[in-house]
C-alpha cells in the first residue's frame, strides 16, 4: 500500500533537496532506471528516426528539467517551473549565447528544454545554426540540432537567460 | 485489429519510448492520445466485453514479477488502460487504479492511478457516496491506502466477469459469478473498498 500523495514535496522520501536560490523547494522526483533491454530498444529507435542525433547518455532517472535545473541529479516536476523561473532569475532574451536555456512548447506549456551549447553563424545564408544538448524525456541525452528532436517534444519557442551582464 | 494485437502494440517498446518523451503526466497522455494504436482500443473499447478483457490484462500485468531493480516495463502500457477505461468505464479504471497502486516501481501509471482515486475521492466527499477504494490515514495527511481489488476476481470468477453488463445508480460495480461476495467496511478513522461481487 504505497504513499501516493505529495509526489515530489518536500515531505516525499523519493525527492532530494534541492531549492531555489531562494530557498524553495524544487518539486522533484527520483524515477527508477529503466531495463537494460528498454534502453537497448530506446537508443535504437531515435537512431534510426534521427540519425543527426548525438546519444550522450541514456537514463530513465532525469528528465530535461532536471538535466538544465537539477544537475542531473533526478526528476524536475513540471509545475517547479514557473517557480525556477522566477527564484532564479530567468528572463526571456532573443539571441541566445551558450550555456541559455532553449524552450521547446507545443501549445502554450512548456514541453522541453535544453541548454545552447553552440551557435554556428552561416554568414553565406545570414543566418545561425544552434546545437542544443537536452534530455528527451525519460530516453536518451542528445547533442542535436535545436529542432532535430521528435515532434512531441514541441519546436523551439523562446531563450532564458539568468546571465548577468558585465557592470 | 484483433485486441491480442492491440495488447501487442500497446506493450510494444515503440509506445513506451514514445510516450516516455514526455516529462510530465500532461504530456505523457498527450503522446498516448496521439497513437493510432490507443485510438484503435479507444474505438472497440466501447463495448463492455473489451473493457473487461481490458481490466483483466491490468490485473494480468500487475501480477507479474518483474526486475526490482529497475522501472516497470509495463508502466506505459498500464497508463494507457487506466486512461482508456477511465474515459467510458469510470468504475472500471477505479478498479484498475486500485491494481496499479500495488505495484512498485511504475512512474507514469501510478501518477495516472492517483489521479483517478483522488478524484474519486472528491467526488465521494462531496456527494455522499459510500463507494471508494481508498482509505486515508487519520494521523497523516499525504498518505492514502488503497485496497487491492484483484483479490475480488478469483481466476475462475474472473472469466464471468466477462459478460458484466450492469452498473447501478451509486456506481457500485455489480459482477454475476456464482459465488456471490459482498465485501465493505467502515474501519475507525478510515474509508475502504466497497466493491460489490453478486
Amino acid at each position: 500500500m504505497p504513499e501516493i500523495v505529495g509526489l515530489g514535496g518536500p515531505r516525499d522520501r523519493a525527492a532530494l533537496q534541492l531549492s531555489t536560490r531562494l530557498g524553495n523547494h524544487i518539486a522533484n522526483a527520483r524515477r527508477h532506471e529503466m531495463a537494460p533491454d528498454a534502453r537497448r530498444a530506446s537508443v535504437r529507435k531515435w537512431a534510426s528516426e534521427f540519425p543527426q542525433a548525438r546519444l550522450r547518455s541514456i537514463t530513465a532517472t532525469y528528465n530535461c528539467f532536471g538535466m538544465v535545473f537539477g544537475n542531473r541529479r533526478t526528476w524536475v516536476l513540471e509545475e517547479a517551473l514557473e517557480l525556477i523561473k522566477n527564484d532564479d532569475g530567468y528572463r526571456m532574451v532573443l539571441t541566445p549565447r551558450v550555456g541559455d536555456v532553449a524552450i521547446y512548447r507545443r501549445t502554450t506549456d512548456v514541453e522541453h528544454v535544453g541548454i545552447v551549447v553552440e551557435i554556428r553563424s552561416n554568414v553565406a545564408a545570414a543566418s545561425h545554426e544552434v546545437l542544443v544538448l537536452s534530455k528527451w524525456g525519460a530516453e536518451g541525452e542528445y547533442l542535436h540540432r535545436e529542432d532535430h528532436v521528435p515532434q512531441l517534444l514541441g519546436r523551439p519557442a523562446e531563450y532564458w537567460t539568468e546571465r548577468m551582464e558585465e557592470p | 485489429m484483433s485486441i491480442t494485437s492491440l495488447f501487442d502494440s500497446v506493450e510494444s517498446h515503440d509506445l513506451a519510448a514514445a510516450v516516455n518523451l514526455a516529462s510530465s503526466l500532461r504530456s505523457a497522455i498527450d503522446n498516448v492520445l496521439a497513437a493510432i494504436d490507443v485510438l484503435e482500443l479507444r474505438k472497440v473499447l466501447k463495448t463492455p466485453d473489451v473493457a473487461y478483457r481490458v481490466l483483466a490484462r491490468v490485473f494480468d500485468l500487475t501480477k507479474r514479477t518483474t526486475d526490482v531493480r529497475y522501472e516497470n516495463p509495463n508502466d506505459v502500457a498500464l497508463l494507457v488502460y487506466a486512461l482508456v477505461l477511465n474515459e467510458n468505464h469510470p468504475v472500471l479504471a477505479v478498479a484498475a487504479a486500485g491494481a496499479i497502486c500495488q505495484v512498485p516501481n511504475l512512474w507514469w501509471a501510478s501518477a495516472f492511478a492517483t489521479e483517478i482515486i483522488d478524484n474519486r475521492t472528491r467526488r465521494n466527499d462531496t456527494s455522499g457516496e459510500t463507494l471508494t477504494t481508498i482509505s486515508v490515514a487519520s494521523d497523516v495527511v499525504d498518505r492514502v491506502f488503497v485496497t487491492d481489488p484483484r483479490w475480488l476476481l478469483s481466476p475462475g470468477a474472473r472469466l464471468s466477469a466477462f459478460s458484466v453488463t450492469t452498473f447501478t445508480a451509486n456506481d457500485t460495480l455489480v459482477i454475476p459469478t456464482p459465488d456471490a461476495t459482498t465485501w465493505t467496511e467502515e474501519a475507525e478513522d478510515t474509508r475502504d473498498l466497497g466493491l460489490m461481487v453478486a
